[in-house]
């Protein structure tokens, strides 16, 4: 329980200048909140505004000429929920994928007395410093087969250096004596990466878990490169073709007059509304790994 | 030994790599020698007779990269898509990338090797001919027995001779037909007419009186909640539409920068004259003087942002803005009017009238399998029935005859479209068309032979505000009251298409860059010594090289 009688005192014994500067942090930090949380108020305001008081900048703080048409247009455009069902496909197989594929990688690369040990650290480290670069390796994605393919999306992008270098780190701080103790028991590699490592690295495996899922919920270039059919196609290339198409074309010769309707919602609710709607995942998902968040983050950079 | 098995790790690794590649060589020796298989069986299944009809015998596949404004492509499946094949037999296989833009989605097909194929895209010009150049596109002229309609467009079309020298290269050969549109104003000044009313004045005729009446406008501040902007316009308004109230020709639909003189017997560059100084200077004062919003280098969309909150005075933009006149919730009296460019120096000048060689380029990929096919179905894109239907919509399901006037044949969409764009479209009846597969490829519709015309639904042929614009403007055209800037065909050698894509690329980005900073600076810094310096860095990036490369392929198409 919070001593608030100590805190009082702690408050009185501070001398004034520590107290203005308190409260000129704390304003500092207000500003910075209300400089982070706008843009989303914002968002979600002209999501529920009508297209034509967005477009004239009528939105400020809060939504004007309320309307829910631009997410009654989403939820009834099949293309908008097979996108969202793709993204979250993407984001959940990728993440188990990649997960797998991390921490069998870190845990061989942290049992020390593996023969080739050195030479996978290496070739891992490697991959850090060295891209082939982003044509040639377009040119091995489509010579692989990997072109329109939910499944080349989510093998072909599994392994991050960084995030197995993370996971290494932290298996290399777990106790020794663990891990000897479980050999001397007949525990096999394969039962001591599952019992004893797993379940002793749970912050760093929430983080990377949360960078995975981040990584693949927002990425959105090879995906524009690679999915050509709708049908595959996750949320966030969806946006940025709403964003690209709205944009005014200056060679416009058609000379068509597109008329708007009052009241609805035009491209932009659209494109603010499909920004709410991807926001939702990352809201649901951060919660439950927030609290390994910080201890995984510094945990997995510092090496024992 | 731990150093030894790991070198002998990688060297298993490197071997495998290296085993796994192709053999190209035995596969180019096998293509050489022995004849595909799937060319054979296309040779004795094509019935094409030149007509849209059926094409093949035996239902077979086509690949096409079409792509023309970022995401419309052609899609194997569409609506147009299951309509040709069910005309033809043919099916069209869409390969273009409709996530990426227009330039990226071409190149990486290129570096794929284009495997479609048929190859179009409807803005990349300057790259498809490159490519050409490069040995991308099969030589039509081989494939001209099999393509009527091609043949016949080229002799006999009134545009054709034009679009075949414009299709051709220097030493005669055909990689690519070049696309076309029908000859119309596009960019237009509008000014809002219950302004001129509230400064009682006239629609301005010179750019004297047009400078006055936008100064009327700022200082009586018309604008709704004290912001007035009396020229609504982006970066490329003042960079392509404006010059020319100033009396200053900078560019070509055809030929970007680098221009023809009047008498078509010489090249230059349009932004290295004193014409185009003076415009510059002029824009400049004017930005610094509140004529143009403080932010139109930054702003999205100033026409949505200035003219429906009453703030915006005049434009000059696509003919399609006069819509605001209808749209709901305008000011009251919003009212815009279409108006002649001002007259300056005695002249009125407008250099936004489309080409008709501006559209785009199709051809027959070098590594198609099927080239006769290919060229068949390329030169069935040339068909009346493909045009039209391709452009609108299938006749008795998206588009209906409804009438002919002088005789021409004038389509109409039907109703049941009309519905189906309002509630699928948010009405907007060219996203609606192109996610269908109306796709408007190859030649522009209103290309043939003026014999037909599209309207949309409820609308009377001729009668609509965009009509009555390009009405006037034609007529301006044609009795000279407007000077259009004129356009030339030339064609390059392969080496002179590279020189001119990488001069132009650096030309137009420093240009760009020293534009927007001489207009958001102090118009008196636009002087002697500042245009010099402008000039010698233009030089050094490779203007005049560029514009003796336009004038070296001049005296050799004469």
């Amino acid at each position: 329980m919070v001593d608030k009688r100590n805190m009082k005192a702690n408050f009185i014994n501070d001398s004034k200048g520590e107290i203005i500067f308190g409260y000129i942090v704390n304003i500092l930090m207000g500003i910075c909140i209300l400089g982070a949380l706008y843009p989303l108020i914002y968002v979600i305001s002209a999501s529920l505004s009508s297209g034509i008081s967005v477009d004239r900048g009528q939105v400020f703080l809060w939504p004007v000429e309320f309307t829910l048409g631009a997410y009654e247009y989403l939820f009834s455009d099949n293309a908008f929920w097979i996108s969202f069902a793709n993204s979250v496909f993407y984001m959940l197989a990728g993440t188990v994928y990649c997960m797998f594929v991390s921490v069998t990688v870190a845990y061989v690369m942290s049992r020390k007395t593996f023969i080739f040990n050195k030479s996978i650290n290496f070739f891992i480290l490697f991959t850090m410093w060295l891209s082939a670069g982003t044509i040639p390796r377009y040119l091995n994605y489509i010579n692989l087969g990997m072109s329109d393919s939910r499944i080349a999306m989510i093998i072909g992008f599994g392994v991050s250096a960084f995030n197995i270098i993370l996971i290494r780190n932290y298996f290399d701080s777990l106790p020794k004596e663990l891990i000897e103790a479980a050999t001397m028991d007949g525990a096999t590699e394969a039962q001591i990466l599952r019992k004893i490592y797993i379940p002793l690295s749970a912050p760093i495996l929430a983080t990377v878990s949360l960078f995975y899922a981040l990584a693949s919920w927002n990425s959105w270039f090879w995906y524009s490169l690679l999915i050509k059919s709708e049908s595959k196609q996750p949320l966030q290339i969806v946006l940025r073709r709403l964003l690209l198409y709205s944009a005014e074309n200056i060679d416009d010769t058609s000379n068509e007059i597109i008329n708007i309707v009052a009241g609805a919602h035009n491209d932009t609710t659209i494109k603010y509304a499909i920004m709410v709607l991807s926001l939702i995942p990352v809201l649901i998902v951060y919660p439950y790994v927030q609290k390994h968040f910080t201890k995984g983050i510094t945990l997995g950079g510092v090496k024992s | 030994m731990k150093r030894a098995l790991s070198l002998l790790l990688i060297l298993a690794l490197a071997l495998g790599l290296i085993g796994c590649s192709p053999d190209e060589e035995a596969k180019n020796d096998d293509s050489a020698n022995v004849e595909s298989p799937v060319e054979s069986q296309v040779e004795s299944n094509i019935v094409y007779d030149g007509t849209f009809s059926k094409i093949v015998k035996e239902p077979t596949e086509i690949s096409v990269f079409a792509k023309m404004d970022n995401d419309f492509v052609v899609k194997t499946d569409s609506t147009f898509g299951k309509f040709y094949e069910e005309v033809t037999g043919v099916k069209l296989v869409g390969t273009a990338n409709p996530n990426v833009d227009d330039i990226t989605g071409l190149n990486i097909h290129a570096t794929e090797g284009f495997p479609s194929d048929i190859i179009i895209s409807a803005h990349e010009v300057d790259a498809m001919v490159q490519f050409a150049s490069e040995g991308a596109f099969v030589d039509l002229n081989e494939y001209m027995d099999m393509m009527p309609n091609t043949k016949n467009f080229f002799e006999n079309h009134p545009l054709g001779k034009q679009i075949y020298e414009a299709s051709v290269t220097a030493d005669g050969k055909l990689f690519l037909i070049a696309a076309a549109e029908r000859f119309k104003p596009t960019h237009v000044p509008l000014i809002r007419k219950d302004w001129l009313d509230k400064v009682g004045m006239d629609v301005p005729q010179t750019t004297d009186e047009l400078e006055k009446v936008l100064m009327a406008f700022k200082d009586n501040n018309l604008g709704a909640g004290g912001i007035t902007v009396p020229f609504v316009a982006k970066h490329w308004v003042l960079k392509q539409n404006t010059p020319t109230l100033l009396g200053a020709r900078t560019e070509s639909r055809a030929t970007g920068r680098v221009i023809i003189n009047d008498d078509g017997t010489e090249f230059y560059h349009g932004w290295s004259t004193d014409e185009f100084r003076h415009a510059l200077t002029e824009m400049s004062r004017w930005y610094d003087i509140g004529i143009f919003s403080k932010e139109l280098f930054t702003e999205d969309k100033p026409r949505d942002l200035y003219f429906p909150s009453d703030r915006g005075g005049f434009t000059v933009w696509s003919a399609s803005t006069i819509g605001f006149n209808k749209q709901p919730n305008m000011p009251e009296g919003f009212e815009l009017v279409p108006m002649l460019p001002t007259s300056y120096d005695g002249v009125r000048l407008d250099q936004r009238a489309t080409h008709f060689m501006r559209k785009g380029r199709m051809g027959i990929s070098v590594n198609s399998e099927n080239k006769e096919l290919a060229a068949v179905v390329l030169d069935s894109f040339l068909t009346e029935e493909f045009i039209l239907q391709n452009a609108y919509g299938i006749i008795g399901e998206q588009l209906e005859h409804v009438d002919t006037v002088d005789g021409l044949k004038i389509y109409q969409d039907t109703k049941e479209w009309n519905d189906t764009i309002k509630a699928e479209y948010n009405n907007n009846h060219k996203t609606a068309r192109h996610d269908n597969g109306f796709l408007n490829i190859g030649l522009s519709f209103d290309v043939i032979y003026d014999e037909a015309r599209y309207i949309k639904y409820g609308e009377e042929y001729g009668k609509t505000p965009i009509d009555e614009i390009e009405s006037k403007y034609l007529k301006a055209y044609e009795t000279g009251e407007v000077k259009f800037v004129p356009a030339v065909n030339v064609s390059f050698t392969s080496d002179e298409q590279d020189e001119i894509n990488n001069i132009k690329t650096n030309l137009e980005f420093y240009q760009d860059e020293i534009f927007s900073e001489a207009i958001t600076n102090p118009y008196t810094n636009i002087d002697d010594s500042w245009w010099n310096e402008y000039i010698k860095k233009s030089n050094e990036v490779g203007m005049e090289r560029l514009v003796e490369i336009y004038n070296t392929a001049l005296a050799r198409n004469k």
